[in-house]
């Protein structure tokens, strides 16, 4: 530091553990519910909807042709489920990477009077 | 005007202050454009044109639901039409929207071939394929119409007629469509 000559303070290591923790609790607290309502309605609907299809064609109401359209249309749902989670993951993941990040880059740049650029994320070019 | 004063009054604090302010936009800018996207941006008109579309869907739903005769598929076509074109072109915008390439450790190099087919789960938006399947769902219920038309339902209980388990499946799909963009929101 002192080779430098920029440092004008030092990081308080508890205060930014607390602010890391917050901002980590702030994005997973709103994200998770959100996941966890949107999963439970699905598989919920996918559950009753496996079994509308089959209570409809045992009773006519829908041809062997349809029956298998309808399963495909259920299986296709299926994949969109998973994918979804998978897309909203990687939201959550892009906010929780971006608020440690931004917390820990801010109190290093306090720390030595500088604006560092924030780390590029693995595999990724920064935007 | 505070600051021209301050000028005139300290001015041998002037280019530290000037220094400081520099330094604290600097800081402000590089936070603001040096941050990861691992998802597409949100958008509005996405989320606006799937909350309109999923409106005409619904009404077109009651008014299969209230009975009707393959005779009057005609005065439905262009309900039928209008919706499946909002959701095609609902499934254009998304496509074309930018969308951020997976990061290494979920995709490319770093997977073992075997796992190659999972790397296009991240290539486009899984609204995509929800609107996707919401076009192909409410096509099949146009043709269902179409050659037989539908009694009338409250598709509350088992067994249900086509027209349920069509509905079924786009609300499903409309869930996640709209669950992941509203999500974009951040």
């Amino acid at each position: 530091m002192s080779s430098q000559g920029t440092a004008t303070s030092a990081v308080n290591v508890p205060q930014l553990i607390s602010d890391i923790k917050s901002a980590v609790t702030d994005v997973l607290g709103k994200d998770l519910t959100t996941y966890k309502t949107y999963s439970e309605d699905m598989v919920r609907g996918m559950a009753e909807q496996a079994k509308s299809i089959g209570l409809s064609y045992a009773a006519g109401l829908i041809t062997a042709d349809r029956r298998d359209s309808f399963l495909k249309d259920l299986a296709n749902t299926a994949e969109v489920f998973a994918k979804t989670l998978v897309g909203l993951a990687m939201v959550t993941v892009e906010k929780v990477w971006n608020a440690v990040v931004g917390v820990l880059w801010k109190a290093i740049n306090t720390a030595i009077n500088a604006a560092l650029p924030l780390p590029v994320f693995p595999g990724q070019q920064a935007v | 005007m505070r600051f021209i004063t301050r000028t005139r009054t300290a001015e041998n604090t002037f280019p530290k202050r000037v220094g400081a302010v520099v330094a604290a936009v600097s800081f402000a800018v590089g936070l603001a454009s040096c941050t990861i996207q691992l998802a597409p941006s949100y958008d509005a008109g996405i989320v606006n044109g799937l909350n309109q579309a999923n409106a005409q869907a619904e009404t077109l739903f009651v008014t299969v639901q209230s009975g009707v005769t393959k005779d009057t598929f005609a005065s439905r076509q262009p309900q039928y039409d209008a919706v499946i074109g909002q959701f095609s072109a609902l499934s254009v915008q998304i496509s074309a929207r930018a969308m951020p390439q997976p990061p290494s450790f979920l995709g490319g190099k770093l997977l073992p071939p075997s796992d190659v087919s999972q790397i296009p789960l991240l290539k486009e938006a899984p609204s995509k394929g929800a609107v996707d399947q919401i076009v192909k769902t409410l096509t099949d219920m146009r043709n269902d119409d179409q050659s037989a038309g539908s009694a009338k339902t409250d598709c509350s209980s088992d067994p249900k007629p086509p027209v349920c388990l069509s509905k079924g499946i786009y609300e499903l799909n409309f869930k996640s469509a709209l669950t992941y963009e509203t999500a974009l929101q951040r």
